[in-house]
């Protein structure tokens, strides 16, 4: 899959934006840029019409791609008509789209369309049981996160069960770009990899530019994901040029 | 991998959290997780704390006002000529609806847990006026967030929270009524956890929520039951309650769900009928679902979007229901039925050209079940109508309704 003529940085570099926003057709376009400039995961957010976790920015997305039409089988029909050369994709979805869908429909469908794990944010472990075992069942990833908040037992019990990456909320709060990233995500990180070694964790939430994408590897983080930022850039005309822009800076920060 | 995951998974916590079948859980964002747990926790020690029941019992008795009264609806009986109809008068509580049951129990538990901040979500405003007044009486800072369109159409229980020192917060997302005030009030909670008490108003949202609304709501159907059973003697045969989300009915259904003899019916919103899209029988045209954190029946389209609700009274203006409803129907412990706008005002006028009783549009559409009901029942049966709240509230609203 990997294309060994773009650099790999060490550090994950994840993306997210809102499927079918600014436009219905967005979709395809945004992601064959962020890939082209070799990000390493794009999450892919499926809007909803309740969106506990999100913030204005996000919200306000979400509310415009249902408008354009945006459902889950017309995205998974998007994704499959892209042929991503180096990033891995990622469904962001709260559950009950995919409750709707059906999971087991769900996880065949999304693998199908070349998609390689999924998060969903109101989905706490204690009761994902039903959707990560239906995403072993065809080699896909279920993706959890973790809160500032989260006590050391919930830490460990998700450390245990993740794999590929753990996301690791970076404020207790929605999702949104913050001034400063919190100074005690180090502690936590420790901890994650006390009870396992082997995953990595990547930061989110409040994540807007390089400089504090690198505040957050700094405290020992494996990867950014941006999210809200990305988004208001690509409302904007040419947008997509101006987030694959970020995106490339941010990656060149954390060389 | 596959099998290591299930290892795993088998060695999670095999408690399922506050479910009823298949319906509640915990679906919220892991920054919450703690904090219900927390809750939890302290609501387990609260109610078999001899001193917190003992505080809450005093302010029910001599603030709340409690028992209410169990009222022999004579004259409404005579007009559908057998039956004995009996009202339960929560529209007597101070605040003038059930409501402050709920709100003043967990306000109480939000002082256990150090929080002296309170949140709450409101529709017509009678949840954010309880939680309100608690926090009035407890000290305690005061947000309710409401939408910016029942903000417009509710100014005078807009007003009832300012007067008692309350802070409202409009939220202009979607539709800007309850579902979406909700949602922003679950947000606002998310980010203020650590010093904050979320008062959810009726018997849903995440575990153990539904639990929490139950126990402080049951009081209605322990003294309903008692106060029958010691005036009658015998229990009703039928206790009946209007349904949003469903709090007034649960404290009433509770207490009598091992008696099988009472048959229990919860009368939802039919808005303009149920086969037009301007209605909120969430229990009757909904589809299992996850809303607000809990698993339930749900208004929702093929994808799972959440669809608007329509019901003349704001407080029924909601697409999802409490879990134990929706577990109630599946086991057909209870029955649910929709009562349109037009039928619950007919509900409305009656009780009032022969009781003298002003109800709210919501406790309205229990009695508007009555035309359908009272032709059924024998000539000494019992009915027990849960009369959650009064009406003045819906006079504006009733002043379009109504040609006087």
């Amino acid at each position: 899959m990997t294309d060994k003529n773009i650099t790999k940085t060490k550090k994950l570099l994840i993306p997210f934006f809102t499927a079918g926003f600014p436009a219905l057709d967005s979709t395809t376009g945004i992601i064959e840029s962020f890939d082209e400039a070799g990000v390493d995961y794009i999450e892919i957010g499926l809007a909803h019409s309740d969106a506990l976790a999100d913030g204005p920015v996000i919200q306000k997305a979400s509310h415009q791609a249902l408008l354009n039409g945006i459902n889950t089988s017309k995205l998974f029909e998007q994704i499959s008509k892209i042929k991503v050369k180096n990033s891995k994709l990622i469904l962001f979805s709260y559950y009950n789209p995919l409750l709707a869908y059906g999971l087991e429909k769900l996880v065949r469908d999304w693998k199908a369309a070349g998609g390689s794990a999924i998060l969903v944010p109101d989905l706490p472990y204690e009761e994902s049981e039903e959707l990560l075992s239906l995403c072993s069942s065809v080699g896909l990833k279920l993706i959890f996160l973790i809160a500032p908040t989260s006590t050391e037992e919930r830490i460990k019990k998700i450390a245990e069960i993740s794999e590929e990456f753990i996301y690791l909320v970076s404020v207790t709060g929605v999702t949104g770009a913050r001034d400063k990233v919190s100074e005690n995500l180090g502690t936590i990180i420790q901890k994650i990899k006390s009870f396992n070694p082997e995953i990595k964790v990547v930061i989110g939430f409040g994540i807007s530019g390089a400089e504090q994408a690198l505040a957050a590897t700094s405290q020992g983080a494996d990867g950014v994901v941006i999210g809200s930022a990305i988004v208001k850039l690509l409302e904007q005309k040419g947008g997509v040029q101006e987030a694959t822009d970020l995106l490339l800076e941010i990656k060149k920060s954390l060389l | 991998m596959n099998q290591m995951n299930s290892q795993i998974i088998n060695k999670l916590d095999n408690q399922i959290k506050g479910r009823f079948g298949k319906f509640g859980g915990q679906f919220v964002p892991e920054t919450l997780m703690p904090a219900l747990a927390e809750l939890e926790l302290a609501f387990d020690s609260a109610i078999q704390d001899p001193l917190f029941i003992a505080e809450l019992n005093d302010l029910s008795k001599n603030y709340i006002g409690r028992p209410t009264p169990l009222y022999y609806a004579k004259r409404m009986s005579q007009f559908f000529g057998k039956g004995k109809i009996l009202l339960k008068r929560e529209d007597l509580n101070h605040t003038g609806a059930h409501k402050i049951n709920n709100a003043i129990g967990q306000a109480l538990l939000a002082k256990k847990l150090g929080k002296k901040k309170i949140i709450a979500e409101t529709g017509a405003g009678q949840h954010g006026v309880a939680t309100a007044t608690a926090c009035a009486l407890l000290d305690l800072d005061c947000t309710i967030y409401m939408g910016a369109k029942d903000v417009e159409r509710q100014q005078p229980n807009v007003f009832r929270m300012k007067i008692l020192g309350a802070k409202v917060h409009p939220v202009t997302n979607g539709e800007q009524t309850l579902k979406e005030a909700t949602s922003e009030a679950i947000r606002a909670w998310v980010t203020n956890v650590d010093d904050t008490h979320y008062i959810l108003g009726t018997a849903s949202g995440p575990h153990p929520f539904p639990l929490i609304v139950r126990e402080f709501q049951s009081v209605i159907g322990i003294e309903s039951r008692e106060q029958c059973l010691s005036d009658y003697g015998k229990l009703p045969e039928y206790v009946l309650a209007c349904i949003g989300g469903g709090s007034n009915a649960i404290g009433i259904f509770h207490p009598f769900k091992d008696d099988l003899s009472v048959k229990l019916i919860g009368v939802e919103a039919g808005g303009l009928g149920i086969n037009t899209e301007k209605h909120a029988s969430t229990l009757t045209k909904g589809k299992p679902g996850i809303l607000h954190g809990t698993m339930s029946y749900l208004l929702q389209d093929d994808f799972g979007r959440i669809q608007e609700a329509h019901s003349i009274s704001a407080g029924m203006d909601y697409p999802g229901v409490g879990p134990e409803h929706s577990f109630l129907k599946d086991t057909g412990r209870a029955e649910y039925y929709p009562i349109t706008d037009q039928q619950a005002l007919e509900g409305f006028k009656l009780l009032a050209s022969h009781e003298g009783i002003i109800a709210a549009l919501e406790s309205s559409h229990a009695i508007g079940y009555l035309f359908d009901l009272m032709p059924k029942t024998k000539a000494d049966d019992l009915v027990m109508i849960n009369l959650s709240g009064r009406g003045d509230k819906d006079i504006p609203i009733l002043s379009q309704y109504l040609n006087i």
